[in-house]
């Protein structure tokens, strides 16, 4: 396994740099779907795999590459230079994290690899109709029959549900005591008898999320992940883990790389107006990357990233959003044009725009981050939820 | 409480009031979000023709034409007001493409011509623009009328023509020996070539290339007042968009309102948290702050109104009514959760509207860079 730690930021760099360039398939550059299928995204998904860089957040141990956090923003930073879509990463960025920390030795070796091999596609099922901020009230069970559990329940908004294999879904184990202390995760397998899917079409016009009907669903104990009725302990650990990658730079550096290309091609550096706008949410972007290093290295000292972490969060996907609303205004009528939404390659202000919308709700709205930051962080009296 | 008819002296007077009652009993009859999401992305032009021909009906088309040419005589700022009431239903209607800019156009001219076409039924669409949005007069006309042996040639392309694919004929902005003229062309003409290009919303408009003969009596309008008449019926359309804009954004708080007193989490409605509360106010208070102004323009856009303070007042209104309008249509989306970003749930369509009609004919950037230059001080120039 290679120690991409003993390389110089510089020399990882130029390697990352290189690899992309060469290895990346051209015609996926600036895809412009949000997520684009697994079928598409497969050969390079391999790819990174087969080079032992899918997953630049595991440990070396488990297959990952084990980046420092100054690594691992240059990893993001070039993928976004070059213009790499989403892979399917659920696995990687939120199923992997908490096996590691909370999975069982089988279910490490049974999952773990085939997550990097592509074999499971892993969909997140948290959220239910009448659940979403309010995840704690979710009202999918699961009963015990047996050396097996039965679940029942709706879960909603699920991303990756078109290709995917896998679910790791919080059910309700148990009715009394406090609304999150009866709480599961159990590992699905998407094609149990009992499992239904519906796409659901966003904004962006692509079915992107999906519904999932579990009727009389039956998933062996051994699927449990984490301590029985222990499970919202263990998906918020996760929530944090995902928040850190919520708050990475990506999405931000993703706007930008596209405006700024956009500006160049119609002169608008010349206008000190837009120079001047342009300038702030550059060093909205830049500055958070010092934040960001901050929370990384916490999590490579083995502790968790605490609370403060939602302020990445809300910093990246708020400056995400506002990059979208500039370049939409400065596209002007060539902004509301539709015919480039689907054309790879392609700038597109009206596909960031909706690209941009679900990033304050996903993963702990924006409102969410800041009621939790009010309360948790700086304890303010009475704050929720 | 958000409607512009409490903010505007015309919308009460009888006349005006009844026109709107009659618009209102149309829509009543139409299904405004269903029947907007089934045309969506429409290849053809049918939908266009019979929501026109849905206007017509209803004597929407000739309510602002003067009476002494066979319309309603309302006072041409009722168009926002008509508008406001389309935007709100999520209607389809070709109105201020088909209907305002001609109109307008043919007010400003005073052009009996243009009004008996458009009384008669013809659908018209203006097309002037040959780049991104510019008032015109500011970037010289690439477009030519030039007349030769075989007689009057028109060639040049023209952009982002909202209107072009139902209409019957095409008023269309030239160069003529150094000055301006409006050339009308039916848009089967050979040498006439169209591409439709949709929109965020689902509508279209289209990129034209023209290279055709025309007979002389095709010039409807020639010399220097063909450009401030463009201009003025630019205005009027602006303050007609802003209408709409209004509608739609009054629409779009209105469902998210609804969704704050019913959707529950944290066993109590979500418009119970303060931090949801605070921000409905501000939105509110937007809205309110586009809706008055929009009633005093609306009062404003009389016959004979000065043309500086109709321009004025369209880049105010173009401005606020789409800065307000994009924040409650980005609020209303969050405040939804994962439903606003959903495309079944109705709000994306409103949204999307506004998208488009903002960037129509000058985006707010664009209206507040034109303030600064014609009346820097906000004192109209007074001084
Ligand atoms: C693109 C996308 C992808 C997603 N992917 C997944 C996935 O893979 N798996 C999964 O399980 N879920 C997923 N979700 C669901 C997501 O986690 C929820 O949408 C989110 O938790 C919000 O829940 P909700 O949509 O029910 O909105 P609600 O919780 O109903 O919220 C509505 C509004 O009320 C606000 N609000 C709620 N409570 C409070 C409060 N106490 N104080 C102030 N404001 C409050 C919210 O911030 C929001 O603005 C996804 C969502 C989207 C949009």
């Amino acid at each position: 396994m290679k120690d991409w730690n003993a390389l110089s930021d510089a020399d990882f760099r130029t390697e990352i740099r290189a690899f992309v360039e060469k290895d990346f398939p051209p015609h996926l550059r600036n895809h412009p779907r949000r997520i684009p299928r697994w079928e598409t995204t497969r050969e390079w998904f391999l790819t990174l795999s087969a080079n032992g860089m899918l997953a630049p957040n595991w440990p070396a141990a488990y297959g990952g590459m084990g980046l420092s956090a100054s690594k691992m923003i240059i990893y993001f930073e070039e993928l976004e230079r070059w213009g790499v879509p989403r892979i399917y990463d659920m696995g990687l960025y939120m199923l992997g994290p908490i096996l590691i920390r909370h999975g069982t030795d089988a279910q490490k070796s049974e999952y773990l690899p085939r997550i990097l091999s592509g074999e499971h596609r892993w969909a997140q099922g948290y959220s239910e109709p009448d659940a979403g901020s309010d995840l704690a009230s979710l009202r999918t069970t699961a009963v015990p029959d047996g050396d097996h559990y039965v679940i029942n329940g709706q879960k909603t908004w699920t991303t990756f549900l078109d290709d995917a294999t896998h679910m790791f879904l919080l059910a309700r184990t148990r009715k009394d005591g406090r609304k999150q202390e009866g709480l599961t995760i159990f590992i699905l397998n998407l094609d149990s008898p009992g499992v239904q899917r519906r796409l659901i079409t966003t904004l962006s016009g692509h079915a992107e999320l999906g519904e999932v009907f579990l009727d009389n669903v039956r998933v062996p104990a051994a699927n449990i992940v984490g301590p029985l009725h222990g499970g919202w302990t263990a998906a918020k650990d996760l929530l944090e883990f995902e928040r850190i990658n919520n708050g990475s730079p990506k999405l931000p550096l993703y706007a930008l790389n596209q405006l700024n290309a956009y500006a160049r091609a119609r002169g608008l550096f010349d206008d000190p107006a837009f120079r001047d706008r342009f300038t702030r949410l550059r060093l909205d972007l830049q500055d958070q990357y010092c934040a960001y290093r901050h929370f990384c290295n916490r999590l490579k000292s083995g502790r968790t990233p605490g609370p403060e972490v939602s302020m990445l969060k809300l910093w990246s996907t708020e400056t995400y959003q506002r990059l979208s609303e500039l370049f939409l205004e400065v596209a002007g009528e060539e902004g509301v044009e539709a015919d480039l939404l689907d054309v790879a390659g392609s700038l597109s202000a009206l596909r960031l725009y909706y690209r941009s919308r679900p990033s304050t709700i996903y993963s702990g709205s924006s409102e969410v981050q800041r009621n939790l930051l009010a309360k948790r962080v700086l304890k303010l009296p009475g704050a929720r939820p | 409480m958000f409607s512009l008819t409490e903010a505007s002296a015309l919308a009460r007077e009888p006349e005006v009031a009844a026109a709107l009652d009659a618009v209102d009993r149309y829509l009543a009859g139409t299904s405004g979000p269903a029947r907007f999401r089934a045309a969506r992305n429409s290849p053809d032009a049918v939908p266009d023709r019979e929501a026109y021909a849905g206007l017509a009906e209803v004597g929407v088309t000739s309510a602002i034409v003067p009476e002494e040419m066979g319309g309603s005589g309302l006072a041409p700022g009722a168009a926002a007001l008509i508008a406001e009431r389309l935007g709100r239903a999520l209607a389809r209607e070709p109105f201020i493409e088909n209907v305002v800019l001609p109109v307008g156009l043919g007010l400003a001219l005073s052009s009996r011509s243009l009004m008996d076409a458009i009384t008669k039924g013809e659908i018209l669409c203006v097309a002037w623009q040959e780049g991104p949005f510019a008032r015109p007069g500011v970037t010289p006309v690439a477009t030519r009328l030039e007349r030769d042996g075989r007689g009057l040639r028109l060639s040049g392309r023209k952009r982002f023509v909202m209107g072009a694919r139902a209409s019957s004929g095409m008023l269309v902005l030239a160069e003529i020996e150094g000055s301006h003229a409006i050339a009308s062309v039916p848009p089967a003409t050979a040498g006439v070539a169209r591409q439709d290009k949709s929109l965020a919303d689902g509508t279209c408009w289209s990129d034209i290339d023209f290279d055709v003969w025309l007979k002389e009596r095709d010039v409807i309008a020639r010399g220097d007042e063909v450009v401030p008449a463009l201009s003025s019926a630019i205005d009027l359309a602006n303050i007609a968009i802003a209408g709409m804009l209004y509608g739609l954004q009054s629409r779009i708080l209105e469902l998210t309102l609804e969704y704050l007193g019913t959707r529950v989490q944290f066993d109590q409605p979500i418009g119970s948290f303060q931090a949801l509360q605070h921000r409905a106010v501000d939105l509110y208070t937007h809205a309110q702050i586009a809706r008055f102004l929009i009633g005093e323009a609306v009062d404003s856009a009389v016959r004979g109104a000065p043309a500086h303070v109709l321009e004025a007042y369209a880049s105010r209104t173009k401005a606020r009514a789409s800065d307000s309008g994009q924040r409650i249509a980005k609020e209303g989306i969050q405040m939804h959760g994962g439903i606003g970003y959903s495309d079944e749930y109705d709000l994306g369509l409103y949204v999307k509207r506004i998208l488009v009609l903002s960037a129509w004919l000058g985006n707010a950037d664009w209206h507040r860079r034109h303030l600064a230059a014609i009346d820097p001080l906000g004192d109209g120039g007074m001084t």
